[in-house]
């Protein structure tokens, strides 16, 4: 492309150069006629290689993604994560279960499930008659909304 | 008699009761959780997490009047609600960079005006002080004066629009997986299917497009310009209007193709996505009465920081991509309108060919700033949909 436009401009060049040394008379207009079928032909000279080349349009279209950054994803998780354990933690303790050890993990698609583990649980009094497992699950379903499918005890 | 005292009592109590039930809906969810205090914590927690220090250093790299702040002070300042940049601030900035360039440019263009009259004088007198031929030849020294200063000034808008060009694609490519993540993590999964591909195409497909063929084909249509008029004999001004058109037509296809299909899908996804979560939220309010609410108020707070961050960040970018354009824009606005000016001053005094040199220079000059304003247009409204998507809290 930069071949034929230095050609173009050379082809006005020597044509204008033609035009200021051409001395006057009946030769001129043949020569400028001349000159004007040259410009011409040099003005076309690309479009065979245009026409014949495989331009292809889809190399633009082949594109790397643009995509989220997974490194701010997974610390954005662990925020709403540790958020979530806390919330947790609270509304379980205001139901006489103290030292928790909650574990709230996202699968890929951003669902959760919660992990209790349970060997420094220490349940009120009053509530030792009642099978630890069954009363966290219990807190979670009618306290928290938390079905009992999302939630494995450790031990 | 014991009746209607028992119904009066009753009614008392259901009154009581719905009073106790309505205020403990007002205040117990807000009292709980949804606290100032933790949603600032929770905000600068997901702020902190951005990595800063790319962005920070493009935004040293530009020449503009957005970096007496740094992005993080921008971001923090929009998030406490103390940004404000009213249009007058805006509008004074652009008229200090519009008269400063407009001093830088002037002497060239004085001298372009100087030369083509000194040239209109001698052509008018060339029959009597020089033969034709001379006439000619002097002509066309003066004229490769005038093409030599106003290319010098064209070649540096051309680089200065595709630096514009690269550092619009920069910014894609530091900005949106940081917008991209804020989107995922609040949950909006079918606006993240459209934007990801509309980034993408913008970034690696038209903007590609924009450096590679359109600019080569702008650049073709002022040479062309210029030779087209170096001899009456030889006219090319058709060819050159062909380039002009082949290059808008491609980038208005490019820019009407991304702009209609990512507004009605952009505009479908926020809204799917915006119902999803508020059936979320409400199936999660009602599924516990009242304890819903208080688990639905403390998740919300996380989705409102992760709202509230992605907004202000989609904000700095937006004002990043002003910071971006608005000298390119501006230096060729100038510019064109200084070559008007000087081909409406010299247009009584010198040849018709070196008016006609500057007119098309100064239209050629256009399709620079059209270029632009469209491919920052089309990243303006990416970046309007993501600020716009998923705002139910």
């Amino acid at each position: 492309m930069g071949i034929w436009i230095i050609s173009v401009t050379g082809i006005v060049a020597l044509t204008l150069l033609v035009d200021i040394i051409l001395p006057e008379g009946e030769s001129n207009k043949y020569v400028k006629a001349v000159m004007s079928i040259l410009t011409t032909f040099v003005l076309i000279q690309p479009l065979p290689g245009v026409l014949s080349e495989n331009f292809d349009v889809g190399e633009y279209f082949e594109i790397d993604t643009v995509s989220a950054d997974a490194g701010l994803s997974s610390k954005l998780d662990d925020i709403k994560t540790d958020y979530w354990e806390n919330t947790i933690t609270a509304v379980l303790n205001s139901n006489g279960v103290k030292n928790a050890d909650i574990k709230v993990v996202l699968d890929e698609e951003k669902d959760f499930v919660v992990k209790v583990y349970l060997q420094n649980i220490v349940i009120a009094d009053n509530q030792n008659h009642i099978f630890i497992t069954k009363l966290i699950t219990q807190i979670f379903e009618d306290k928290l909304g938390i079905s009992a499918e999302r939630i494995s005890f450790y031990d | 008699m014991i009746a209607p005292f028992i119904k009066t009592n009753r009614i008392k109590i259901f009154l009581v009761f719905c009073l106790v039930i309505i205020v403990a809906m007002i205040f117990l969810p807000n009292t709980a959780f949804a606290d100032e205090d933790e949603l600032t914590t929770l905000t600068e927690e997901q702020g902190n997490a951005i990595d800063w220090d790319e962005l920070e250093d493009f935004l040293d790299s530009l020449e503009s009047g957005v970096n007496d702040k740094s992005a993080f002070e921008l971001f923090s300042a929009l998030i406490h609600g103390e940004y404000t940049v009213g249009s007058g601030d805006f509008a004074k900035y652009v008229f200090e960079i519009f008269f400063s360039r407009l001093a830088s440019a002037l002497p060239s263009i004085l001298t372009i005006v100087a030369v083509a009259a000194l040239c209109g004088l001698l052509a008018k007198n060339k029959s009597t002080v020089f033969g034709k031929s001379t006439g000619e030849l002097v002509f066309f020294v003066c004229f490769s004066v005038i093409i030599i200063t106003t290319l010098a000034y064209v070649w540096t808008y051309v680089e200065s629009t595709k630096e514009a060009l690269i550092r619009v694609k920069t910014l894609i490519n530091i900005v949106m997986p940081t917008l991209l993540a804020f989107m995922a993590a609040i949950g909006s999964k079918v606006a993240l299917s459209v934007y990801q591909p509309a980034v993408a195409l913008l970034a690696n497909g038209i903007i590609e497009i924009a450096c590679n063929v359109i600019m080569p084909l702008i650049i073709i249509a002022f040479v062309f310009s210029v030779v087209s008029n170096l001899s009456n004999d030889v006219r090319l001004d058709k060819i050159t209007t062909f380039f002009k058109n082949f290059a808008m037509a491609l980038f208005g296809i490019a820019f009407t193709v991304f702009s209609a299909f990512l507004t009605v899908q952009g505009i479908n996804a926020n809204v799917f996505d915006s119902v999803s979560l508020r059936a979320a939220k409400y199936a999660t309010k009602n599924y516990i009465p009242i304890v819903g609410g208080y688990l639905a108020e403390g998740l919300d707070l996380v989705m409102a920081s992760s709202v509230l961050v992605k907004n202000a960040f989609g904000v700095v970018a937006l004002l990043m991509l002003g910071a971006i354009i608005v000298i390119p824009v501006v230096e060729l606005v100038v510019f064109n309108l200084l070559m008007q000016l000087a081909a409406g001053i010299i247009e009584p005094i010198t040849d018709e060919r070196i008016v006609k040199f500057l007119t098309a220079i100064s239209k050629n000059m256009m399709l620079l700033v059209v270029l632009i304003l469209g491919v920052a247009l089309m990243l303006f409204v990416v970046i309007l949909l993501i600020i716009s998507t998923a705002n139910v809290f």
